[in-house]
């Protein structure tokens, strides 16, 4: 193995180990710097996630065989920087928490699920997952209050565990098994309205945003236990989150939008279209934090994160519509139809309000960042995909 | 196929109708499926932890209160569990049928019937978590649900699955039993609150009360 070989290979275990790292960091110093150490860990968790991105674990055998070190493709490599880029955006957007377990939580959460989509076996994936769940739900249900909501939390994507688990003793490609793998995928994602608990609060945040990014990423390798049914059920859960997100209306039930870019990723799943899944990815990751509400931050804006979600041009989530629908008219016309009209439905009531249809800048910096990184993403993402990196 | 192995889901349906008290037979019930199967060290293991995931529950809950909410819906659910015992055993037909090929390898490794009723348990648990409100009962459901993936990882010899299924058992006990804890009133609050009531002081023969 080459000298290069090696370094590349401990610069991806290192951008695995790193949240870890400092999730032990941000909870052993004092309340008062740890929001400062928190931003460092994260923007150095990016800086190696990117460099992850760039310099991929495989190598060439001499039959000329890729060896890969760990589980790991462009989209995979991706979805990881997409996550750390959701831990920097989370630790920017709160305030220091006095908690240390609640602060350590996201450092926590986007380690697993990093190590989560990297595993050999899919199946040990989930159990990752399911480590990553029951800490989270630990953290909050331990404090006073918090324990009914925890309950919801884990029962709600534990019964997604238990499909996903029955789904993998299945026979390979069944009609059963695809259909009990995407329902339980579903479920686990917290996709509204099948997995989404009763309540919650903002630094659900915490636990949900790594959980969801990292099952729609290991939906994607799980492709090959669920065959055609899989594919099909993924597509018609989305689109009934969608048709359910563009009814209801998302003004009055923000909840619905949260999850609109997560609907999308997982048609885009179905359909085989990664990269869009990715696109619509990085609007859930960027974007649905800021739509929390705790009280604390009434006077901030939100729209730039409602139009982010709500696939606004120029934002990553606007081209992976386009992709999207480039692609899902070759698999079906009707399923295309009715996408066309529910997002047609969902972005007539962003334009409603009379204000521009385009980018609105918002004032906060983890906004400020969060809408670089989309429009970064909307360029970047095509221009990739143009040069073969996907 | 054993005939404890098609004991252990009918013993989950009464559990999902009469509570949290039949859970033990149901962990040696599947103690005593796994164990009929063939008896190496895996299995012995998994049989113990079935046990224990069982037992625990019962004798944590004896320290509680009993929950305030009263669950109306148990037949309906208990109808709805058996229901999909029923359309699972058509659809086991209809693969037959219809794939043949794929199914009979799986049967190969695992066994048509011990793989059906390890599915059927798993599936009348979560729809006894979907189903009821109360929270004891909920997690009566998750762990009916952790006996049948038990099972069925023992049954498909895949030494991972086993090692998920004991994490989420695990986790599922642990995490519910503390949820518990933080919500349901400990029984000795109870007997305090009569012993105010009655003006009991200490040395009283509690159990006279109870007589």
């Amino acid at each position: 193995m080459s000298i290069s070989t090696q370094i590349t290979i401990f610069l991806g275990a290192l951008a695995l180990v790193w949240p870890f790292i400092g999730a032990l960091l941000v909870a052993v110093v004092s309340v008062d710097r740890s929001r400062l150490w928190a931003l460092w860990v994260a923007v150095f968790g990016c800086f190696l996630t990117c460099l992850a991105f760039m310099c991929p674990t495989s190598e060439r055998s001499v039959s000329g065989n890729i060896i890969a070190m760990w589980q790991d493709d462009s989209v995979q490599r991706a979805g990881r920087v997409l996550l750390s880029f959701g831990l920097l955006l989370t630790v920017l957007e709160n305030l220091p928490l006095l908690n240390r377990g609640i602060r350590s939580l996201p450092h926590v959460s986007t380690a697993l699920s990093g190590v989560a989509c990297v595993a050999q076996d899919p199946v040990m994936g989930v159990g990752i997952l399911v480590i990553e769940l029951a800490w989270g739900v630990g953290v909050f249900a331990w404090r006073a209050g918090q324990a009914l909501a925890g309950w919801n939390l884990m029962r709600t994507r534990l019964v997604g565990v238990f499909l996903v688990f029955c789904s993998l003793t299945l026979p390979k490609g069944t009609f059963v098994t695809g259909l009990t793998l995407a329902c339980g995928v579903v479920a686990l994602a917290g996709l509204a309205p099948f997995g989404r608990s009763e309540s919650e609060e903002k630094k659900q945040m915490f636990l949900l945003l790594p959980l969801a990014t990292a099952t729609l990423l290991l939906a994607m390798r799980l492709r090959v236990f669920g065959g055609e049914a899989f594919s099909l059920t993924l597509v018609t859960a989305g689109i009934i989150s969608v048709g359910i997100t563009s009814c209801v209306g998302w003004r009055t039930e923000p909840h619905l939008l949260r999850t609109f870019p997560l609907a999308l990723g997982f048609i885009a799943v179905g359909v085989q279209a990664d990269v869009a899944a990715l696109l619509f990815l990085s609007g859930w990751c960027c974007a649905s934090g800021a739509l929390f509400d705790d009280g604390r931050d009434q006077g901030h804006d939100r729209e730039w994160a409602v139009r982010a979600l709500a696939c606004f041009p120029p934002n990553a989530p606007f081209v992976g519509c386009l992709l999207l629908l480039s692609i899902v008219p070759d698999w079906s016309w009707s399923i295309a139809t009715l996408i066309v009209v529910g997002l047609l439905l969902v972005v007539m009531q962003g334009v409603s309000d009379q204000k521009s249809i385009l980018l609105t800048w918002p004032e906060e910096a983890a906004g400020k960042l969060a809408c670089f990184l989309l429009m970064a993403m909307s360029f970047l993402v095509p221009l990739a995909m143009m040069l073969g990196a996907f | 196929m054993s005939l404890v192995a098609i004991l252990v889901p009918l013993l989950a349906l009464v559990a999902v109708v009469r509570g949290v008290w039949v859970l033990p037979l149901l962990g040696i019930a599947n103690a005593g499926a796994l164990l009929l199967g063939g008896q190496d060290r895996l299995r012995e293991s998994v049989a113990v932890l079935a046990v224990c995931f069982t037992v625990a529950p019962v004798v944590f809950l004896s320290r509680y209160q009993s929950e305030t909410h009263y669950e109306r819906s148990r037949f309906s659910v208990a109808f709805l569990a058996l229901s999909f015992m029923i359309l699972l055993v058509l659809a086991r037909v209809q693969m037959d049928v219809q794939i043949g090929v794929p199914l009979a390898a799986q049967v190969r490794v695992i066994g048509a019937g011990v793989f059906l009723s390890g599915v059927c348990t798993l599936v009348i648990g979560l729809v006894a978590v979907v189903g009821y409100r109360g929270m004891v009962w909920q997690w009566l459901g998750l762990q009916i649900s952790v006996q049948g993936a038990l099972f069925l990882a023992v049954a498909a010899q895949k030494n991972v699955l086993v090692g998920v299924a004991v994490l989420v058992g695990s986790v599922v006990l642990f995490q519910g039993g503390l949820c518990l804890h933080r919500i349901l009133p400990s029984a000795s609050a109870l007997i305090g609150g009569y012993r105010e009531s009655y003006g009991w002081q200490n040395g009283d023969d509690e159990n006279a009360y109870y007589g």
